[in-house]
């Protein structure tokens, strides 16, 4: 696996990532609902700040945090909103002089905008902290939004002023929009931005005119602000202060969880889901419907979608693992169901045989058993990362390119939803 | 005459010390092909009769050439004939990676024994990545048979390891190698893999509700329960790109360019532009016809072409449309029929259809009406008419109406 | 004359009825391909291949436009064939092509002797043989040389007629415009994107573009202008889109090479009802747009709730003109005017 190039890759961080994840991530704080801001009203500061990458490196950004903390955050912190609500959200600019102004669009919503000076796009905050800009919106249809600087974006969206927007709806906090078909058990973000490192080096140096917008090309791709295998890491982990948001999807067999995908950046990611297909419920905060009422009852089943720059798209997904052909729970004949597992393959015996240990690479998701909840021998040395025995399904950028952070391999646009076996408990 | 741009790497150079170390050091591996009594063995793009098949495939290296005449080194799948001792597959399969690798035709219903052979890279004396295979799009998936490295066991080389699918679902799939997969794919591990739906062995005139009236020999896409997915020949449409620079750094044992990779040889079943209308197999420096599909559509005037589009490229999207003048009908989607769970149709017509990277589709071109002659599918992405610095190449082949 | 018109175009069809004045013979458009030049904003001047509208073919009266001319086919009861005469005063053969539309006096495709200029056969591949390369999908206009190319049954709906000879090339130069097949609806804005790198154009024109030339295909294209209508912005004004109350068309045509996201803020989702001029089944209700190279879009901004000027972008972000930080590129605003007093005499009937 290792040679010239991926020797340099710091094994340690990796490691320390992954351990890190079994620690406090899997095990304690990978959250069923997305985490974010509540309430009407969000006083936003832009600032600078700087991001840890998965290989180890550090970039500035600029980005929008609350103005009562002392930092940016990268994304912007996600906004949870109640449909039908007012809302108010202020901006006060902190960012280098050489920055500029800053603003915040909100694409889908329809926004009054006050105070600050009147910019391209929509009213902006300059430098200095007493200039605030304020915009009010009604949160007016339930569904995954964004919110990005309007002000020059080709440069401030990529230097990290981006965040995700959810309006929940009047039906309850476990639907997606006001129709029973858009229920979930679980729900997470995938907020997908890129990087172009040369940028945030030009500005980090005060280089402002080596900036060229139009030479774009990206080497560093983040999933709500953090690469593999950072996004498994828990959320607000203080090893990574300015990037709160992690990636961790989990949930049992059976169950329906809702992913919220938003193109952050200015590329389109093909987002592919092993394990199963997901139902694509809702583009840009809206269901696919054929007329009012309807529910998502134009939805359609893929395995993988663009999610395209400025684009939201909202998909369920389920498992279950009927049909496989074997008994994935390893169940001898006589032996109970596992709840919800498929009757027409209890018993089956396993198909194959696995070769010896030594012919084989053992990855570090692997239970040493192909059985959900199973364990086995692992070879030594195995990190063993699985604790339940549950099975690990990745979910990624298709364009592969993007499971890269600025050269090295493993990072960039990938996370493992974890299926876990029955009886595991998940927060 | 093809220009050998490689100057005098022979496979003789390095296979004799990968091998001597696989048999002499370590512990021993085993090339062990896993197949039930009963079954039958499957060839490449042949679907095969009982409810229980079986295939050998290799994984490892090899040469092609580009459409402007660059030999460019790659990894890849090659198939075993069925027969070969396993014992004698190592000595026997190197270097004899296809691109695109071997096309997996299955009936639905069909299981699979799948047994992938990791043959080693014989050009890379310092590389011992296992390979694995990763059924794309495969419905409730178990880790142990869907390839990812991270949460299964893969083979390392010398040995192997089976997997085992049942095809419940019909429809145009790919796989591919998931082992570092932004390496191992830009390198080509990439085939096809088809599901033949069981509404092709309906009786012979059975009527569907909306009065289609099935004969027997019809081929249809999915199981539509309506014959809108009807076709007379079908065609594969495989959208890959090679990035030069990448695949020479992995030739001659660099660091591999991940943050710069672009792909400069777009193609169409592993070919570009005209060698994608080459009916023959293009043979490599050895003789091996390692680019064995070409992608020279043909039909009579009337017939509905099945076009299965897939799209592979690790740092591209690419559109595809046609000269034909009538609309492509895109009737499934990651090998899913264009219809939601309520039963509406989703199918929709488009003269030009974007895919990206893992997206899969079904297109049917209704040639009724067309007059005879020879007409293009091409890419609207037109930088991608090239062979990487030759014009007139790249992402485009032709298609004939008799 | 005054008479009543259904528009059986693909985003509407028979769901919107107006009234119009007058009606046309048989569509005739003699156009010349040419090169010219154009200026951007920061002062750049590129050279670039357009097409005029001229009076007559070889008339020459007309001016080189990137894009070319809209060309309209109304598709009454008459008028169903669309006929080009081309007239190429560029150095090299060109011809025309139209995705989605069928040409029924095609006499070609032209292929040469690998990529030679050789053409070795018209219309069909010679037998065996496996190097010759596609130059043009349809018959060549010769330079200096005039020639007619014929599209009865044209589809309605919003295309692109571009070079059918080396398109990767001759595209990127500039040959390209629209095309509407059915009647201009009233209230409607032409919103026609592409790029311009300007390596390509200096290097065609400048005779280093070619096999073994310093520039031998379009595989290292890397836009720097990023233009609507043929500009960029600042050059690029907002466009009058209709009034408050009024259902607006927007079409959405893309020649470049590139994918771009058009976006528009502080309005309602735009109902998207057709690409490549194909009526959707279902309109789709988003804020952006996803128009691939080649691609048509027609949407429906459905009454806009106000007056004001709305910015309309590309939300992938190509808002430079060649890396300048002043705001620059894939920008505008659609003007919405006051309500009108008065009730439309039509309306578009489209889902939610």
């Amino acid at each position: 696996m290792a040679k010239y190039l991926k020797i340099e890759i710091p094994g340690t961080l990796l490691a320390a990532a992954v351990l890190l994840l079994m620690v406090v991530g899997i095990a304690g704080n990978a959250a069923a609902t997305i985490v974010g801001e509540t309430g009407t009203s969000f006083n936003l500061v832009a600032r600078t700040g700087n991001i840890i990458t998965s290989d180890g490196d550090s970039f500035l950004m600029w980005g929008y945090g609350l103005e009562s903390g002392t930092s940016m955050q990268y994304p912007g912190p996600t906004l949870i909103l109640q449909e039908g609500q007012t809302i108010t959200v202020t901006l006060k600019n902190e960012l280098p002089a050489a920055a500029g102004n800053v603003s915040i669009v909100f694409p889908g919503q329809i926004v009054t905008a006050s105070g600050g000076a009147q910019g391209l796009l929509t009213r902006e905050a300059v430098p200095g902290s007493a200039n605030a800009v304020t915009y009010t919106f009604v949160a007016k249809e339930p569904g995954t939004y964004m919110y990005h600087s309007g002000t020059r974006p080709d440069l401030q969206v990529e230097m990290g002023l981006v965040g995700a927007i959810i309006i929940r709806p009047k039906l309850g906090a476990k639907y997606a929009y006001n129709h029973a078909n858009t229920r979930f058990d679980r729900e997470f973000l995938y907020l997908l931005t890129e990087m172009d490192p040369r940028i945030h080096r030009a500005i980090a140096f005060g280089q402002y005119n080596l900036v060229d917008t139009s030479n774009y090309f990206a080497t560093n791709w983040f999933i709500n602000g953090r690469n593999f295998p950072d996004v498994m890491q828990a959320n607000y982990v203080a090893t990574l202060p300015n990037q709160p948001y992690n990636c961790q999807p989990r949930m049992l067999p059976g169950e329906t969880v809702l992913l919220r995908f938003i193109g952050g950046g200015r590329d389109p990611h093909p987002m592919h889901e092993h394990g199963n297909d997901f139902s694509v419920l809702a583009v840009d905060g809206r269901m696919l419907q054929s007329a009012p009422g309807k529910g998502a009852d134009l939805a359609w089943m893929a395995n993988t979608i663009r999610v395209l720059p400025g684009q939201t798209v909202d998909v369920t997904w389920t498992w279950t693992g009927a049909g496989i052909g074997w008994d994935i729970y390893g169940h001898l004949p006589g032996q109970q169901l596992a709840p919800g597992e498929d009757p027409a393959d209890h018993a089956k015996p396993f198909p194959v045989v696995i070769p010896p240990r030594d012919e084989l690479t053992f990855g570090q998701f692997y239970s040493g058993s192909p059985f959900l909840g199973g364990m086995g021998e692992l070879p030594t040395g195995h990190p063993g990362f699985n604790a339940y025995g549950g099975f690990f399904y990745m979910w990624h950028s298709h364009t592969e390119k993007e499971l890269t952070s600025n050269d090295i391999w493993p990072g960039g646009l990938v996370s493992f939803m974890i299926v876990e076996p029955p009886g595991t408990p998940i927060p | 005459m093809r220009s050998k741009a490689r100057g005098k790497w022979t496979c003789l150079v390095s296979i004799v010390p990968i091998l001597l170390l696989l048999l002499a050091a370590g512990p021993a591996r085993a090339v062990l092909t896993q197949c039930p009594p009963g079954a039958t063995w499957i060839s490449p793009g042949q679907a095969g009769t009982g409810n229980v098949v079986c295939m050998h495939i290799t994984g490892g290296d090899g040469f092609t050439y580009m459409g402007d005449g660059y030999e460019q080194y790659l990894l890849s799948f090659g198939h075993v004939t069925p027969g070969v001792p396993d014992a004698q597959v190592l000595a026997n399969y190197t270097l004899k990676a296809t691109f695109p690798a071997p096309t997996i035709v299955l009936k639905e219903g069909q299981e699979l024994y799948l047994t992938m052979t990791n043959v080693g890279m014989t050009m890379r004396p310092d590389l011992f990545d296992p390979h694995s295979v990763h059924w794309h799009g495969f419905k409730n998936a178990a880790p142990i048979f869907d390839g990812l490295p991270e949460p299964s066991p893969t083979a390392n080389m010398g040995a192997s390891f089976t997997y085992y699918y049942k095809a419940r679902h019909p429809g145009t799939f790919f796989y591919h190698c998931h082992v570092e997969a932004a390496e191992h794919m830009q390198m080509g591990m990439i085939g096809n893999l088809w599901v033949l739906p069981a509404q092709n062995e309906l009786p012979d005139s059975t009527v569907f509700p909306n009065g289609f009236i099935h004969i027997q020999g019809n081929k249809y896409a999915y199981n539509d329960g309506d014959g809108s997915t009807y076709y007379d020949r079908e065609f594969a449409v495989q959208l890959t790109g090679f990035d030069p620079a990448f695949h020479d750094a992995s030739l001659f044992v660099q660091p591999l360019p991940f943050a710069a990779m672009e792909d400069k040889y777009p193609m169409i079943n592993g070919r570009g532009y005209p060698d994608t209308i080459n009916p023959n197999p293009i043979l490599n420096r050895d003789g091996f016809a390692a680019q064995p599909m070409h992608a020279r559509i043909s039909a009579n005037a009337g017939e509905k072409i099945l076009l299965r589009v897939s799209n592979i490229s690790t740092t591209d999207f690419f559109t595809i449309t046609t000269t034909l003048g009538v609309p492509m009908k895109v009737v499934g989607n990651g090998a899913q029929i264009l219809r939601s769970p309520t039963g509406q149709d989703l199918s929709y017509e488009t003269f030009i259809l974007n895919t990206a990277g893992g997206e899969h589709y079904d297109v049917i071109l209704n040639t009724a009406g067309v007059p005879q002659g020879t007409y293009f599918l091409y890419t609207t992405d037109l930088k991608f008419l090239s062979n990487n610095q030759q014009e007139r190449g790249g992402l485009m082949t032709e298609i004939v109406i008799n | 004359m005054l008479k009543i018109k259904c528009l059986v175009a693909g985003f509407m069809a028979a769901a919107l009825c107006l009234v119009l004045v007058g009606t046309s013979s048989a569509v005739v458009y003699n156009l010349r391909a040419e090169a010219t030049t154009v200026t951007m904003p920061d002062g750049t001047v590129i050279p670039v291949w357009g097409y005029a509208l001229d009076s007559a073919p070889g008339a020459g009266d007309g001016q080189i436009m990137v894009p070319g001319p809209l060309l309209t086919v109304p598709l009454d009861e008459t008028d169903t064939t669309l006929t080009i005469n081309l007239t190429n005063k560029l150095p090299r053969p060109t011809s025309i092509d139209i995705v989605g539309q069928v040409m029924t006096n095609n006499l070609g495709p032209v292929w040469t002797d690998g990529l030679s200029d050789s053409v070795i056969s018209s219309g069909f591949r010679p037998p065996d043989n496996y190097t010759a390369r596609m130059r043009s999908f349809a018959h060549e206009t010769s330079p200096n040389g005039t020639q007619t190319y014929e599209w009865t049954n044209v589809r309605p709906g919003s295309y692109i007629y571009k070079s059918g000879t080396n398109p990767a090339m001759q595209v990127a130069m500039g040959l390209y415009g629209g095309l509407i097949g059915g009647s201009r609806y009233s209230k409607e804005v032409i919103l026609f994107f592409s790029e311009i790198d300007p390596v390509i154009n200096n290097a065609v024109a400048n005779g280093n573009y070619g096999p073994g030339l310093p520039v031998s295909s379009l595989i290292d294209y890397h836009p720097k202008y990023f233009l609507i209508n043929g500009k960029a912005y600042p050059a690029l004004q907002p466009l009058i889109a209709g009034h408050a109350n009024q259902n607006i068309l927007l079409r959405f045509f893309n020649a470049g090479l590139e994918t771009h996201v058009p976006t528009l803020l502080n309005m309602p989702h735009m109902s998207i009802v057709a690409e490549d001029g194909i009526r959707f089944r279902y309109p789709k209700r988003q804020v952006t747009i996803e128009l691939v190279a080649g691609k048509t879009v027609d949407a429906v901004l459905q009454q806009p709730h106000a007056q004001g000027q709305f910015s309309l972008y590309d939300r992938r972000l190509n808002l430079t003109n060649a890396g300048s930080a002043t705001p620059g590129g894939m920008l505008t605003a659609l003007q919405i005017q006051e309500p009108l007093v008065l009730v439309p005499t039509y309306q578009l009937l489209l889902l939610d």
